[in-house]
C-alpha cells in the first residue's frame, strides 16, 4: 500500500523486534491448535471405551501444559510487538515536533493551530492504533489461519474444504466495507477537525466573545460544527455496524455447513464424533482472527486516512531551506545590505517591499518609521529569513542570505517581535530563553533590569520563579512586551531588532529603556521600529518607508529640516509630546 | 550540576509533581450515576438498545444448544432429516441475530453522539460563562482537550460501556443457566476457575487504572506543550531554542511513552492468563465428563453433545469476562475523564447573573466607580479604593504609566472580573444586580490586542450580529477610515482573515477593531490603548472617527494622545493602583499637582529635544 509508505523508516528501525515479535506470534500459533486435535483424540478413546480415568487425566494435564506454552509466546508477542509500536509512536510524534519547527512562517500562515492540534491529537491516535494493534492483529491473524487450517486439512480436507466455503464471501466484503470506511473517516476525522478549530478560536478570543456578547452566537457556530461531526460519525457508524455482525454471519452459516457435512459422515461412519468435536473448536477458532481481521481493516483504514493529515505536514516543503552548499563560519563584519529588495507575499500581486537599496554597517542603529502596512515588518522579517527572499537581495557580512545556514544567521540576531508571545513558564525561564542556557542569572537579571521590567518582577511574591499563564496573561500588555525586551537583551546577539516593541509601554519607561539600550545598542547593528520620533530620533541613518518604497532617508536632523513625512510627524508628535508625558509619575527619576 | 540542567531538573519536577496529584485521586464511582443522567434524554433509545441486547444474549447460546441436540438427538441416532433441520435453524437463529446485532451497533454509536453533543455543548457553554479569571489560569490547550478528547472517550463508554456491559452480564446469565440446565454438576465443577479469572481480573484493572491515568496526564501535558510551541514557534525559532524546546518534548513524550509501555504490559499478561485458565476449565470437563462417560457407558449422565456444548459454552464464558475487564477499562478512563468534565463543569462560575436581576433602562445618568479594590491575586492589590464618577455623554481620559492598574479597570467594568471591595454602579445600580448580558450589551470596548476570528473582514465587524447590516459596516468602515484598507483587499469586505491575521498589519488589525466597536454603537465605548500600535497617520484618521464615535457617546479612553485628552472632558491619573488626580486639563494645571509637575517637567524636555 503506497500511502502507508511513510511508515516504512520507522518500522525498519524496529525490524528486529518485528521479526521477534513474528517469532512468538508463529510459534503461539503452532501450538493453539494442537489443544483441539487433543480434546477430540481424548473423546474418540473414551467413545470406543479404550481409556481409563486415568487416561484422560493425561490428555487434559498435556492440553493445559500446551496451552500454557502457548500463552507465554502470546506474552511475549504483545510485550515486543506493541512496546515496538508505542516506540514508533514516540519516534513519529518528536519528528512531526521537529518538522513542524524547522517549518516557517509562511506554513504557520496558512495552518490554523485547531486543526494542527487535530493532527498531533487524534491523527496521532489513530496512527497508534494503525502501528500497535493492527500490525500485531494482522500478524497474528496471518499466523493463526493457516496453521489452524493446516491441522484441519489433516484431520479430513473433504470436510475442511466444504465447510469453508461460506468463509470465501470474506475478503471481498471485507474489501468493499473497508473501502466505505476509509473514505468516511476521513469525513469524519476533518469534521473533527474543524469543531476544534472552532473551539481553539473561541477560547483563544473569549474576551472579544465576552465583550461583544458573542456567547450565542459561538454557540450556534459550535453547534454546527457538532452537528455536521455527528451526521459524518453516523454515515461512518451505519457501515461500521454492519461490519462484525455480517462476518459473525458468514461464520454462522459455515457452521451450518460444517454440522451437515460433518454430521452426515458421521452418521455413514467415514467420521469419528470426537474429530467433528475437534473441529467445532477448531473452526471457532477462526472465528476470531476472522473478526480481528475485520476489525485491523478498520484500523489500517482510519490510520492510512490519519497518516495522510500528518503526512501532509511532514512533506510540507519549507520556503526558506539552507542552500544545499552552504558557506559557513562567521564573517568578520555584519554589514547589512538591502539590493534592490522588492517582495510580494505568496498570493499577493502588489509586492510587499520595492526597489530598497540600503546599507546598515555594523554596530550601526537604523530607525524605520512609516505607515501602517509600509512594509517595516517585512523589512526585518527578510532579514532573519522568515520569509524566502530572491537571491542577490538581501547580504549579510558580504554574503548573500540565502547563502547562509538559517541557524547560523539567527544566532547574530535578537528579534523582539511587535506582538510578544511568553511561554506558560516561569519568567526566569523566559527571559533565559534568549540566552544560552549555561547564562548566569546576573545576566538574567542585568537583562530584566535595562528592559525596566525587574521592579515589576520583584513585586510578584514568586519574583523571577513566578509561572506566567498560558499567553503571559496574568502580565499587562506592556509588561509582556518588556519581559520580550529582557529576553532579547539576554541573547547577546550582534543585530538587535525591536519591531515596535515599545507601543505598550508608557513613554517614561520608554525614555528609560532606550536609555538603558544605548549600553546595549554600543557596537552592535540595531534596528528600531517605531511610529514614535522619539525612539528612531536615536538612530545614526532613519528611513520612512511608504507603500514599500523608501522615500525618505538621513539622520534625525537631517530629516527634520527637510519637508515630507518625517517633518510632519515631528511636528505632531513634537506638540503632542507634551501631553504624553503626563502619565508619568515623578517617582523613580525621571529625566531632569 | 550545570545551569541548564538544574534549570531542566526544576521543569522536569514540576511534571512529576503534576504526575503524584494525578495518581493520589481514586477513581469515583459515583461519577457513574450523574454521568448516565446524561442518557436521560435519550431514554426511549436506551430502553431499545438494551432490549435489543437481552434479544442477543438470549439468542447468544442457541447456535450451541442447536449443536448439542443435532449430535445427541440425531447424529447419534442416525437422523438425516432432523439434521438438515437443525442447520437450517442454525442459519435462521443466526441470520435473526445479524439484523438484531446491526440494528443494535447503529443505535449505540447514534445515542454516544447524541449524547456527547448535549455533553459538549455543557462544556462549552460552561467554559464560555467562566469569568476571565479562569482563563488566566487555564491554558487553551488543557480547555481543548476536555471539549474534544475527554469528551470522546466518554463516548467510547456510551457507545460500548454502558449497553455493551449489560448485555454482556445478560448473555453470562444465560450460558450459566443453559449449562446448569444441561449437567448441573459438570457446570459446578467449571465453575472452581471462576476465583482465578477473578483475582487475575481484580489484579489488572487495579493496575491498569494507575497507569492509565497517567498516560492521560501526561498526554495532555504534551499537547499542551505542543500547542503552545506551535502558537509562538516564531519566537522559538527567532531564538534559536529549537533544540532545547525539543529536549523538553522528547521528556514529555518519552515519559508518555513509559505509561503507554506500562499500560501494554498488564493487557500482555492478562490475556494469556485468561486463555490458559479457559484451557483447565476444557481439561475439567474433559476429565470430569468424560470420567462419567467412561465409567457409565452407554447410559453416561454425560453426551458428547453436552461435552461439545460445554467446551464451545467455555469459550462464550470466559469472553464477557475478557471483556468485562476491558470495559472496565474503558469505564475507568471515562470516569478519569469525567472527573476532569465534572471538576471543571462544578467549578461554579464565580461570575453569575444575580438570581433578581435589576432591570435595566437605556443608560441615562452616570457610571461611578466607589472605593474599588482590586486584585488578580489575593493580597496582590491592582486597585486600591480608587472612585470616580463619569456623566453620561462625558469622555473621561484615563493616564498613568503601565501597571498602574488602567487595564484592569476597564476589564472592571466590561465585569470581566469581579471586586473585592466598594462597587461599581451604573445609573446607580451595581453591576453586580445587572444581567450580564445587559451591562455588556451597553458597551463596546477596542482592546490592545486585536483578535480576529477565522472568516471575511466583514464577518469580523459584524460578528454574529445579525442587524448590522452590509451597508451599516461599509458606513462604518468609511467613518473609521478603515474602508481606505478594505478597498485595496482582493475581495474587499468578503476577504478572508486569518488566525494569526497575516492578511491584515497590526495597524489595520487595530482599524478593524475600531470599526466593530462602532458598528456596535455602543451606549459606553472604551478604548484601552488602542492608539497605541497605529501609526500617527492612520491615527489622524481615527481620530476624526473617534471624535465622532465619541461625541454624544459616554467614552473611556485610556489615551497616550494629545488630541484625546484635550478633547476628554475629564482626566484621571492612575497611580500604583491609587486614583491620584481627577480634573480637567485646566483645572489640574492650575492646582500645584503631579500633573503640573509632570506638564512642565515635559516642556522643558520639549525644548531640549
Amino acid at each position: 500500500m503506497k500511502s502507508l509508505y511513510p511508515l516504512h523508516p520507522y518500522l525498519r528501525r524496529h525490524r528486529w523486534s518485528i521479526a521477534a515479535g513474528i517469532l512468538f506470534v508463529m510459534a503461539a500459533n503452532v501450538m493453539s491448535p494442537v489443544v483441539p486435535v487433543i480434546v477430540g483424540e481424548a473423546v474418540n478413546l473414551a467413545e470406543h471405551q479404550h481409556i481409563g480415568s486415568g487416561g484422560l487425566l493425561d490428555f487434559a494435564t498435556l492440553a493445559i501444559c500446551v496451552s500454557g506454552i502457548s500463552a507465554c509466546f502470546l506474552f511475549l508477542m504483545r510485550r515486543v510487538l506493541i512496546d515496538a509500536s508505542r516506540e514508533v509512536e514516540y519516534e513519529f510524534r518528536n519528528d512531526f515536533f521537529a518538522k513542524l519547527q524547522r517549518l516557517d512562517p509562511t506554513f504557520f500562515d496558512s495552518n490554523n493551530t485547531g486543526d494542527l492540534m487535530s493532527r498531533a491529537t487524534n491523527d496521532m491516535d489513530a496512527l497508534r492504533m494503525l502501528i500497535g494493534p493492527a500490525v500485531m492483529y494482522s500478524a497474528n491473524t496471518l499466523m493463526s489461519l493457516p496453521m489452524r487450517l493446516i491441522w484441519m486439512f489433516a484431520l479430513d480436507w473433504k470436510l475442511t474444504a466444504v465447510s469453508i466455503i461460506p468463509l470465501l464471501a470474506l475478503p471481498p466484503l471485507v474489501r468493499h466495507l473497508g473501502a466505505r470506511t476509509h473514505t468516511l473517516s476521513r469525513f469524519q476525522q476533518d469534521s473533527f477537525g474543524d469543531l476544534t478549530t472552532v473551539v481553539q478560536e473561541n477560547l483563544a478570543g473569549i474576551r472579544v466573545v465576552k465583550a461583544y456578547r458573542q456567547e450565542g452566537h459561538e454557540e450556534r457556530k459550535f453547534l454546527d460544527r457538532n452537528d455536521d461531526y455527528i451526521t459524518k460519525s453516523l454515515d461512518l457508524a451505519r457501515v461500521q455496524a454492519i461490519f462484525f455482525p455480517i462476518i459473525r454471519f458468514v461464520v454462522g452459516t459455515g457452521y451450518a455447513v460444517l454440522l451437515t457435512y460433518g454430521g452426515i459422515q458421521v452418521i455413514n461412519n467415514q467420521l469419528e464424533i470426537g474429530t467433528l468435536l475437534s473441529f467445532f473448536i477448531l473452526f471457532s477458532m477462526l472465528v476470531w482472527p476472522l473478526v480481528a481481521a475485520g476489525w485491523v481493516v478498520n484500523l489500517i483504514q482510519r490510520g492510512i486516512a490519519s497518516l495522510d493529515r500528518i503526512n501532509a505536514i511532514m512533506v510540507w516543503k519549507p520556503a526558506v531551506v539552507d542552500a544545499p552548499a552552504f558557506s559557513s563560519g562567521a564573517p568578520k563584519s555584519l554589514d547589512i545590505e538591502f539590493r534592490d529588495l522588492t517582495f510580494k507575499y505568496d498570493g499577493t500581486t502588489t509586492p510587499q517591499l520595492a526597489n530598497i537599496n540600503l546599507t546598515v554597517p555594523e554596530g550601526r542603529t537604523l530607525g524605520i518609521i512609516g505607515p501602517v502596512g509600509s512594509g517595516k515588518s517585512t523589512l526585518i522579517h527578510l532579514l532573519g529569513r522568515l520569509y524566502p527572499v530572491e537571491r542577490g537581495m538581501v547580504w549579510v557580512g558580504g554574503r548573500d542570505i540565502n547563502d547562509w545556514p538559517i541557524n547560523e544567521l539567527r544566532m547574530f540576531v535578537s528579534f523582539v517581535f511587535q506582538e510578544t508571545f511568553l511561554f506558560s513558564d516561569t519568567i526566569e525561564w523566559n527571559i533565559r530563553f534568549g540566552a544560552t542556557a549555561e547564562a548566569p542569572e546576573e545576566k538574567i537579571l542585568d537583562a530584566a533590569r535595562r528592559a525596566q521590567v525587574a521592579g515589576d518582577i520583584e513585586q510578584f511574591p514568586n519574583k523571577y520563579k513566578t509561572v506566567l499563564g498560558e499567553r503571559g496573561v496574568n502580565l499587562s500588555g506592556g509588561q509582556k512586551q518588556r519581559v520580550s525586551i529582557a529576553r532579547a537583551i539576554a541573547r547577546d546577539a550582534r543585530i538587535l531588532v525591536l519591531d515596535d516593541s515599545l507601543s505598550a509601554v508608557d513613554t517614561h519607561t520608554e525614555e528609560a529603556i532606550l536609555r538603558n539600550l544605548r549600553d546595549v545598542m554600543k557596537g552592535r547593528t540595531t534596528f528600531l521600529i517605531s511610529h514614535r520620533i522619539s525612539t528612531v530620533s536615536l538612530a545614526d541613518e532613519i528611513i520612512v518607508l511608504q507603500e514599500g518604497r523608501i522615500t525618505q532617508r538621513g539622520t534625525h536632523e537631517q530629516l527634520v529640516a527637510a519637508p515630507g513625512l518625517y517633518q510632519e510627524l515631528y511636528r505632531r508628535q513634537q506638540t503632542e509630546a507634551e501631553i504624553e508625558q503626563l502619565d508619568t509619575p515623578v517617582v523613580g527619576g525621571a529625566p531632569a | 550540576m550545570s545551569k541548564a540542567a538544574e534549570i531542566r531538573e526544576q521543569r522536569y519536577e514540576r511534571f512529576r509533581e503534576e504526575d503524584r496529584e494525578a495518581l493520589v485521586k481514586k477513581g469515583d464511582f459515583s461519577q457513574m450515576r450523574r454521568l448516565l443522567r446524561y442518557l436521560r434524554p435519550r431514554r426511549r433509545q436506551v430502553a431499545t438498545a438494551i432490549a435489543l441486547s437481552l434479544v442477543i444474549a438470549i439468542l447468544t447460546p442457541a447456535p450451541m444448544v442447536i449443536v448439542k441436540f443435532a449430535i445427541d438427538n440425531f447424529i447419534q441416532h442416525h437422523k438425516i432429516d432432523g439434521l438438515v433441520f437443525s442447520a437450517i435453524a442454525l442459519i435462521v437463529s443466526q441470520l435473526i441475530i445479524f439484523f438484531l446485532d446491526r440494528r443494535s451497533q447503529y443505535l449505540i454509536a447514534e445515542i454516544g453522539q447524541f449524547t456527547m453533543r448535549d455533553l459538549r455543548l455543557e462544556v462549552f457553554n460552561h467554559i464560555q460563562s467562566q469569568s476571565l479569571r479562569f482563563f488566566d489560569r487555564n491554558p487553551v490547550g488543557r480547555l481543548i482537550t476536555r471539549i474534544t478528547s475527554d469528551v470522546n472517550v466518554l463516548n467510547e463508554m456510551f457507545a460500548q460501556g454502558v449497553v455493551g456491559i449489560f448485555q454482556q452480564i445478560f448473555s453470562l446469565f444465560v450460558i450459566l443457566c443453559v449449562l446448569l440446565w444441561f449437567n448441573w454438576q459438570l457446570t459446578l465443577w467449571v465453575m472452581l476457575v471462576l476465583p482465578v479469572i477473578a483475582i487475575a481480573s481484580w489484579n489488572f484493572r487495579n493496575n491498569v487504572f494507575v497507569s492509565y491515568r497517567l498516560t492521560r496526564v501526561r498526554l495532555s501535558r504534551l499537547n499542551t506543550f505542543m500547542q503552545e510551541n506551535i502558537t509562538g514557534m516564531r519566537t522559538v525559532q527567532a531564538n534559536g531554542r529549537e533544540s532545547s524546546q525539543f529536549e523538553t518534548f522528547d521528556h514529555l513524550n518519552a515519559s508518555h511513552r513509559d505509561a503507554h509501555i506500562q499500560t501494554v504490559f498488564q493487557y500482555a499478561l492478562f490475556f494469556p492468563i485468561v486463555e490458559v485458565v479457559t484451557t483447565v476449565g476444557m481439561g475439567i470437563v474433559l476429565y470430569k465428563g468424560g470420567m462419567h462417560y467412561v465409567s457409565a457407558g452407554a447410559a453416561a449422565a454425560v453426551t458428547v453433545g453436552q461435552l461439545a456444548l460445554f467446551i464451545q459454552a467455555l469459550e462464550k464464558f470466559f469472553q464477557p469476562i475478557k471483556d468485562l475487564s476491558e470495559k472496565y477499562n474503558v469505564v475507568q478512563s471515562a470516569i478519569a475523564a469525567s472527573e476532569r468534565l465534572f471538576a471543571l463543569l462544578d467549578s461554579k462560575p464565580n461570575l453569575i447573573d444575580p438570581p433578581k436581576p435589576q432591570e435595566v433602562k437605556p443608560f441615562g445618568n452616570s457610571i461611578q466607580f466607589k472605593d474599588v479594590w482590586f486584585a488578580y491575586n489575593p493580597g496582590e492589590w491592582v486597585l486600591r479604593g480608587v472612585s470616580f464618577t463619569v456623566q453620561k455623554g462625558q469622555t473621561i481620559a484615563v493616564v498613568g504609566p503601565t501597571g498602574s492598574g488602567k487595564t484592569t479597570l476597564m476589564s472592571l467594568l466590561c465585569r470581566f472580573y469581579d471586586i473585592q471591595k466598594g462597587e461599581i454602579l451604573v445609573d446607580g445600580i451595581d453591576i453586580r444586580e445587572m444581567r450580564i448580558s445587559d451591562l455588556r450589551s451597553k458597551i463596546a470596548i477596542v482592546m490592545q490586542d486585536v483578535f480576529l476570528f477565522f472568516g471575511t473582514v466583514v464577518e469580523n465587524i459584524r460578528l454574529g450580529n445579525c442587524e448590522i447590516t452590509d451597508e451599516r459596516v461599509q458606513h462604518v468602515a468609511q467613518q473609521t477610515g478603515f474602508a481606505d484598507f478594505v478597498e485595496r483587499f482582493p475581495k474587499r469586505y468578503d476577504t478572508g482573515v486569518r488566525e494569526r491575521g497575516a492578511t491584515l498589519s497590526t495597524g489595520q488589525k487595530q482599524l478593524l477593531s475600531f470599526t466593530r466597536a462602532l458598528a456596535f454603537d455602543p451606549e459606553i465605548l472604551i478604548l484601552d490603548e488602542a492608539t497605541a500600535n497605529i501609526d500617527t497617520e492612520s491615527e489622524e484618521r481615527l481620530q476624526q472617527a473617534v471624535a465622532t464615535l465619541c461625541a454624544g457617546r459616554t467614552s473611556i479612553v485610556i489615551a497616550h494622545r494629545l488630541s484625546t485628552i484635550q478633547n476628554a472632558d475629564r482626566i484621571i491619573v492612575i497611580h500604583h493602583g491609587h486614583l491620584i488626580e481627577e480634573g480637567t486639563h485646566e483645572e489640574l494645571l492650575a492646582r500645584d499637582g503631579m500633573y503640573r509637575k509632570l506638564y512642565e517637567l515635559q516642556y522643558k524636555e520639549g525644548l531640549a529635544v
